[in-house]
């Protein structure tokens, strides 16, 4: 019984797909009418496996929609689309690989231990407050998140890279998706890398006193302001 | 001159019209084809009008913005001072009444080739009028002055949502480019009315850059919640951040170096001018900055031609 209703699901999903345009009504008569054609293939079925036939193969009629084997090994004809689907591909990995690159020096400063920031705070100016607790679990968070993901690009367009690209593009992205410290093209000077590479607590740090400094500055200007009216009148 | 509201008298459009000429005088007496800034008791007079009467500001903007389309750059840049200066020091409702306007000022062709110093003060002019536009669209848009809302800790930045905060930090870095957009040097302030200018622009880059990194700084806080796409969103606002940072830098040196006030207590903001100064070229957008000197699209987004 359920395995009629399953059939009589599929049946009407082949139907549906095939005659897109049948009105609503149609598509509930045939429906309706499905049981006994149903139980006409589920009769066929039975009768073949009772005569015991070998198993030939099914050939694929896929005439309808786009062919595999199509893909694969392209006509002459096709190479066109074939050259824009490479392009398209290395744009992506251009693309990924400046994300990757933007990424890593933009957060460079933020995959830092807590540790080191500590350290490095002791050394900086008495007035800083010390970081919120949270910051650690986002420092954390954030290099795991970092290495995650360039873990997964470069498994992902690893997977996807066509023999045929240029063979100096390869080697520059596979180094760009290692790790920033083992890669022998190093993305800034040695001099600078280690006064850029600062934890997310001091960055933050740094753009709450900046904004300490606005506002002191704002409060300065308006008491001047101030001071010019009383002076005027 | 009296601004106390009087009960309304039986004819309506005679009282609208009696302050609309008492408005108009001053708005006219600040805007005088002398070639020195506003005079500051039209502009008090003004300031006034806006904050402690109830009148319509209609007629006083029609005044302002007819003297916009003179010949002369002294009249128009007087006219385009008066209103920043309104639109600073006075109510929100009168910048409410200039973003409910189909049009601004339409500037962006002007030249005064009658005088020498003409074609210089143009080209302020242009970038001016340019400001004050997107200064009034900013305040359609987000339905607020930013320069003028609660900062701090629990201000209106730090508290925003992340949908809001991914809609009005572009509008504050359109804003912010049209500002450092004026792109003046110290020795191209030779005049009082130029010099005025640059002082409300100084006051507005301050806050408008508050504003900006307390939203920054809201944005690193949500990042970590923040899904797939807005994460994208953020690290774009980021590096622009990051190129705007450099050239606000450069406009407060300018500020720095301006010390040639009339009045003295204007040295104090100028002190904190240098202070902020130093502290964003130490922070990390600067740093971040030279490492990234080769981004195309932050130097792109921040050097904008004129016009």
């Amino acid at each position: 019984m359920a395995s009629q209703w399953q059939n009589l699901g599929a049946s009407v999903r082949r139907r549906s797909l095939l005659e897109e345009e049948l009105p609503e009504e149609e598509v509930i008569r045939s429906a309706a009418g499905q049981p006994e054609t149903s139980s006409g293939a589920l009769g066929s079925l039975c009768r073949r496996f009772q005569r015991r036939l070998p198993l030939r193969a099914v050939s694929l009629n896929l005439r309808a929609g786009p062919s595999w084997k199509r893909l694969e090994t392209p006509e002459p004809e096709k190479q066109g689309l074939q050259a824009a689907a490479r392009s398209a591909k290395t744009a992506l990995g251009a693309m990924s690989q400046r994300i990757q690159e933007s990424c890593q020096s933009g957060t460079k400063w933020l995959v830092e231990t807590q540790v080191k920031a500590r350290r490095r705070k002791r050394g900086v100016q008495k007035d800083s407050s010390s970081p919120p607790p949270s910051l650690t679990q986002k420092n954390t968070r954030l290099s795991r998140a970092a290495s995650d993901l360039q873990e997964r690009e470069h498994h992902r367009l690893c997977a996807r890279v066509d023999p045929r690209v240029h063979p100096r593009r390869r080697p520059r992205r596979e180094a760009a998706f290692q790790s920033p410290y083992s890669s022998t093209e190093p993305l800034c000077s040695p001099s600078e890398s280690d006064s850029d590479l600062e934890p997310v607590g001091a960055g933050i740090q740094h753009l709450q006193n900046l904004s300490q400094k606005l506002n002191k500055a704002i409060m300065a200007e308006e008491s001047g302001d101030m001071t010019i009216s009383l002076i005027r009148h | 001159r009296d601004w106390t509201p009087q009960p309304p008298p039986s004819c309506s459009a005679e009282y609208d019209a009696s302050m609309g000429i008492s408005a108009s005088k001053a708005a006219l007496g600040a805007t005088t084809d002398e070639p020195t800034e506003p005079e500051p008791k039209h502009l008090a007079d003004l300031t006034q009008y806006i904050n402690e009467t109830n009148m319509s500001v209609v007629h006083l903007a029609n005044i302002l913005s007819e003297k916009t389309r003179s010949n002369s750059w002294v009249v128009v840049f007087k006219a385009l001072i008066t209103v920043h200066h309104l639109m600073v020091y006075g109510k929100e409702r009168f910048i409410r009444h200039l973003a409910s306007r189909n049009s601004l000022f339409t500037l962006h062709n002007f030249l005064d080739k009658s005088v020498t110093e003409g074609y210089t003060m143009s080209a302020f002019i242009r970038r001016y009028s340019r400001y004050l536009n997107e200064k009034s669209l900013a305040y359609r848009l987000i339905a607020s002055d930013i320069t003028k809302v609660k900062r701090g800790t629990d201000g209106v930045m730090r508290a925003m949502n992340t949908k809001d905060l991914l809609n009005t930090l572009p509008v504050i870095q359109t804003q912010l480019d049209a500002l450092l957009n004026f792109n003046v040097r110290p020795d191209e302030l030779t005049n009082g009315i130029i010099h005025a200018a640059f002082m409300l622009l100084f006051k507005d880059s301050l806050r408008l850059f508050a504003a900006y990194n307390e939203g920054i700084l809201n944005l690193l806080d949500k990042y970590f919640d923040m899904r797939k796409n807005q994460c994208r969103e953020s690290l774009d606002i980021y590096i622009k951040f990051l190129g705007r940072t450099t050239k606000f830098a450069q406009f407060l040196k300018v500020a720095e170096v301006q010390k040639s006030t009339s009045i003295q207590e204007f040295s104090k903001s100028m002190q904190g001018a240098g202070d902020v100064a130093q502290a964003v070229v130490r922070s990390p957008g600067m740093r971040a900055a030279r490492v990234q000197s080769s981004a195309p699209h932050t130097n792109k987004d921040v050097v904008s031609a004129e016009n």
